[in-house]
Order: C-alpha cells, then structure tokens, then sequence
C-alpha cells in the first residue's frame, strides 16, 4: 500500500509537471503579453524597456527554466494585470467552480444510476428506448449552446432565473443543469451497459435460483457488481465536471476558475493562466487517484493482493 | 411410488433475431420421491432448457413455454405468478449450475450468499441462521467454517465452491435438486468426491436429484433412471440397469458404444457420425435419421413412442412389435 501511495505521487507530479511545461509553451504561442499592457501609440524603446521588467525578452528556454525553478519553490508569479499573486487568484475562485462542479456531479449521479439501471432491467421497452434516445441527445448537444438555450427559454422569456452571475440563490439552477445534462448522459449509457453485463453473469442467475426478488437483485447484487467500473467512470467525470464548468462558467459568468483562466487567456495573463492549470491538473490527479483508492473498497479482489 | 415431479408434453420457444425456434418438443417425464433421474445427450439436445423452464428460470424475454404442464407436488407451476414461483425455488426445488468459478458472487461473502436462501425461505433469527449455515457447511464436507463464511469465492478452490453451491442449493432442504452437469469443470477425483456428497445428502434428506449430464460413468455410479434426449425430444427412457445391458434406441447405442471401456485397447474410439443439426434444419420424420447407422424409409415420418420391456423408446425399428403403447402424446 505505502509503494503503491509513492507512485501514484510520482505519477501526479509528471502528470502537473507535463501539463504546465504544454501549457507554458502553448500560452506563448499566442503572443507577446507586453503591448496589450501599453497604449497602441507607446513608443518602441518604453515597450522594450517594459518586455524587459517582464522578463519576456530573454529566450524561451530561459524564462522556462525560470518559472519552473520558481514553481518548484511554490511561487507562480504575480498576475500582470492586477499585480496580485496568480495563485491566490485561482484560489480564490476556486470555491466556486466547486460548487458548480459537485452539484452538478450530485444532480447527475442522482438521476443517472437509478435510470441506467431501471433501462438496462427494461431492457428495449418504451422506457429504455427513450431513456437511452434522451441521453444521446443529451451527449450530443454542446454544453455552451445547452446553456444558452435554457438562458432564453428560463431566464429571457419566462423569468424564473437570472442569465449568470452568482450572486442570486437560484443563479446557481441553470449553470447546473447545463453541466450536469452531459455527465448525466453519459452515466446513464454506462450504468446500463454495466448492469446488462452482470445480470448476464452465472452468479446472477444463482441468486434468482434461490429465490432472491428482482428487486433485490437489481438494488443489491448487480448493482454493487456493476458500480466498479462505474466509480472509475464517475471520477473521470468529476474531473470532466471540472473542465467542463470552465465552458459553464462563460456562458453564466459564474465566477470560478474557468472565468479567471478565460479572462486571463483573452488578456495573456501569462502568470494567472498557468496557476489555473496547475490547480486544475492537480485536482484532476486527485481525483483520480481518490477514484483507485475507492475501488479497492469496493473490489474485495483487488484489496487483498 | 409418489410423484414429486410430472412434466407432460412441454414445448419451449425461443424467439431469436432470426426468427423462432424450438428447444423442446414435447417432453413428459416423472421423477418419483427419493429418486435420482439422469438426463443424458450431447449438448443442445434440451436438457438444460428443460430443467430451466422446471426451475422458471428460462430467460423470459426471449422464451416461453408454449404448450405442457409441470406439475411439482402435484400443483401445476408453469402458470404460477414470479413471486409464487420464487417461493418455491431454493426452498422446495433447487439447482447447482455447472461452473463453480463463476456461480457465487465475487463481491459478496461466501457467508452473506448461503445466508440468502435462509432469509427468503426461513424466519431464523441471525445466530440461528449462522448455526444452520456452519452445520450445512459441514456437511457438505468444508473443515474451516467460521473462516470460509468471511472469504469471498476467490479465495476458494474450484472443489470447495462447488460444495459451496452444493450448501446453498441444499441449505432449505429441497425435495427436488436439479444438478445441471454439476463436475463436468472439476478435476475427476473432486468429482468422485462431489458425486460422493451428493449420493450422501440425497440419502439423508430423501430428497430426488435431477441430474443432467453428459458422462454416462456418472449416470451409472448415481442414477436409478435414465432419459436420453435428442433435439428438444425424449428418444429413450429406462431404468439405469436395463439402460446399460439393452439400450433400445440407436441414439442411445451410439452414446453407450462412444463410452471408453476398461477391457478394451481399441485404436479409435467410436464416434456417431455427423453433428446434432440445429434446431431449425431437422431432418423430417426422425430427427436422428440422418445420422443413423439403421435408418430406412419410414423414419421420414415422425416415429412412435413404443414401450418395449418397459422401456420407452421413440423410434421406428420397435413399432412392429406391438407390445407398445403410445405415451406420451
């Protein structure tokens, strides 16, 4: 256990460590930050003079080597709009991409597992035809224009919710609903591919052979037979929720990570896009490894050897 | 004798993508209390089919009993509601499948599996409960009991999960265990243990068993009758001693001379030629007169169930004799 602990670790710093050196160089492809920061008629020796305090005059290799040494020691420099440190930026919006993200993941968990197992026990009846038609649409239709949709139908024409923002208690509905849509889709084809595996399965069979209820069967010996795979799925989903409340969080201005990464993109806040993706990139990790971790919980085989 | 099972002239369809079929063509048997019937004959010949839509476990979205009745106990089950038919099973009639490896749950305890009979069909409180799994345990010949019912089936060997599956299917004290080809997976010494277990129990209990099989070594150490069935029908049905010494059908012969013997060095073992055809490119009239070494003209007609020395046989080569009656249909 210990072993297995040290290398999920290792694994997780090259995961952060690959992601950040793909992005840095990715982010420099867009230009250089340092004219966006003075009037369009400075003249050429003061924009040289400022490319200089940034630093974005020396080769690459060399600001390369210079902001990973300074990230080892925990220091991702300082937004170069607002001066601020990057990090605390990201930080700062991270509770917010956190409750859009966890309740999108709850709403989607909530519906999703009853209805991919009810569909795979219904199997091609009306109900698991229409469950499974809903849930192509729902994988098939972009986030982005999802959000847009029901901010025309919910919050322009009917009034019910406002378009973005945070600062309501119902603003939180739409931007939900919009992200838990895709990860519900997917949940649900998967719970009830899974579930039409095991009730296949020889053991299943068993069970009905002793006079053990559907029911029970459904809500107690597949289920817990089919959720091992499912975990896997819904902990890449967490982080798939992560990554796609960034698009969320546009269409509503929620003010979460994603808005602070867009924002900073669009104005080549070098410092603050590359903290936004560290943070992202780790919590991915995370994510992932807490998901191997629950597994062999479930998973009596794996927890022995 | 009294009869704990009557099955007469059970039809089975299948409904596949590429139309239906029919598994079972008219089957009538009896197995009387305390008697241990063996079904025997190549694979896709019926015998699970039959004994799954005994059980009323045939997959319902794809099969249905079309025609027939099965009377357990004398009470007509094919027609009976799910949840009187699940009263039933692992209670009073019960089954061991074929594949110990992947009959028991692996996320589950082995404890927490033989515990589900007694929860359905009992009102045993949870030490009595554990008292009654521990003790079948036993009997079923497993040493370390208060350890097994923690494991899960993984950590078991293939001999000690069917004896597991042996326990579970036993664990209410059926009248009738059906054993669908319960050691054809074990080595052949747990075999001889499992058959052994079996015999043990069966005595004990006075319970009937079922068993489908396709070693005819096992059918001679465990059975009282035999029925030989071919594509969906019953071509011979005797008692086991007769069964040996004079087999009637020419279906039976050829399984009976394909048997290794112990006295013999031949070069070849016999083979009855060609395969079972499939269900849906029967031959007419007899559906083994195309592989059979005695087959003339009239067994392009649907042969008769004759009755010779008391054993029953479907074929033609017997109609002549006019000791028989007609069974069955």
């Amino acid at each position: 256990m210990p072993e297995f602990i040290i290398k999920r670790v290792l694994q997780t710093l090259i995961v952060v460590f690959l992601a950040l050196t793909g992005v840095f160089f990715l982010v420099r492809l867009s230009g250089d930050p340092t004219i966006l920061f003075l009037p369009p008629d400075a003249p050429k020796d003061q924009i040289a003079e400022y490319r200089h305090t940034l630093g974005f005059d020396r080769p690459l290799y060399v600001q390369y080597a210079d902001y990973i040494i300074h990230v080892v020691q925990g220091d991702f420099g300082d937004s170069l709009v607002t001066k601020e440190s990057a990090l605390g930026r990201i930080l700062s919006s991270f509770p917010a991409t956190l409750q859009l993200a966890l309740s999108a993941f709850v709403v989607s968990l909530v519906i999703a597992i009853p209805i991919g197992v009810l569909s795979a026990y219904k199997r091609n009846t009306w109900f698991d035809k229409f469950g499974v038609g809903l849930t192509v649409l729902g994988q098939a239709i972009p986030s982005f224009w999802l959000g847009l949709l029901f901010i025309y139908f919910f919050a322009v024409k009917l009034h019910w919710f406002p378009t973005g923002g945070r600062s309501a208690s119902l603003s939180m509905i739409l931007p939900t609903a919009t992200l838990a849509i895709y990860s519900l889709a997917r949940l649900v084809r998967f719970t009830r591919s899974k579930m039409l595996d095991v009730l296949k399965k020889d053991y299943i069979r068993t069970m009905k052979a002793v006079g053990v209820s559907t029911l029970e069967i459904l809500t107690k010996y597949a289920l817990k037979n089919a959720l091992l795979p499912i975990i896997t799925l819904i902990a890449l989903d967490l982080g798939a929720l992560l990554e796609g409340a960034v698009i969320t969080e546009i269409v509503f201005s929620w003010p979460g990570i994603g808005m602070q990464v867009m924002n900073a993109l669009m104005s080549r806040d070098f410092p603050v896009v590359m903290a936004g993706i560290f943070v992202i990139s780790l919590i991915y990790s995370v994510i992932n490894f807490a998901a191997d971790l629950l597994y062999s919980v479930v998973d009596p085989q794996i927890r022995l050897k | 004798m009294k009869n704990i099972l009557d099955v007469s002239n059970l039809e089975v369809k299948f409904q596949t993508r590429r139309g239906g079929v029919q598994p079972l063509r008219g089957v009538s048997f009896r197995v009387h209390e305390g008697e241990t019937l063996g079904i025997v004959g190549e694979s896709g010949c019926g015998k699970s089919v039959t004994l799954l839509s005994v059980m009323g476990l045939l997959p319902n979205d794809m099969a249905e009993i079309s025609k027939g009745k099965v009377l357990f106990e004398d009470q007509e089950i094919t027609h009976l509601k799910e949840h009187e038919r699940r009263k039933l099973r692992g209670s009073k009639m019960s089954m061991i499948f074929q594949e110990p490896m992947t009959s028991l749950n692996p996320v589950f305890t082995i404890g927490d599996q033989l515990s589900q009979p007694l929860r359905k069909h009992t009102k045993l409180g949870k030490k009595e409960m554990k008292k009654r799994i521990i003790d079948m345990l036993k009997l079923v010949g497993i040493s370390r009991t208060e350890e097994i019912i923690h494991q899960y089936p993984h950590q078991l060997s293939g001999g000690m999960r069917q004896r597991v599956m042996i326990c579970l299917a036993i664990i209410c004290e059926p009248q009738l265990l059906i054993a669908d080809e319960p050691t054809t997976a074990l080595d052949v010494t747990i075999q001889a243990q499992i058959l052994d277990l079996l015999k043990k129990i069966k005595q004990k209990n006075n319970m009937s068993i079922i068993f489908i099989t396709h070693d005819l070594g096992v059918v001679a150490e465990l059975c009282d009758r035999v029925i030989v069935m071919y594509t969906g029908q019953i071509v011979e049905e005797a008692d086991v001693r007769t069964f040996f010494n004079s087999p009637k059908h020419p279906y039976s012969k050829g399984l009976l001379a394909s048997m290794p013997k112990e006295d013999e060095r031949k070069q070849k073992l016999y083979a009855i030629k060609g395969n079972v055809p499939g269900l849906n490119e029967l031959p007419l009239g007899c559906s083994f007169s195309n592989r059979c070494p005695m087959a003339f003209d009239r067994c392009k007609m649907s042969p008769p169930v004759v009755k010779v020395d008391g054993q029953i046989c479907r074929c033609w080569l017997y109609a002549e004799q006019k000791v028989g009656e007609q069974h069955g249909e």
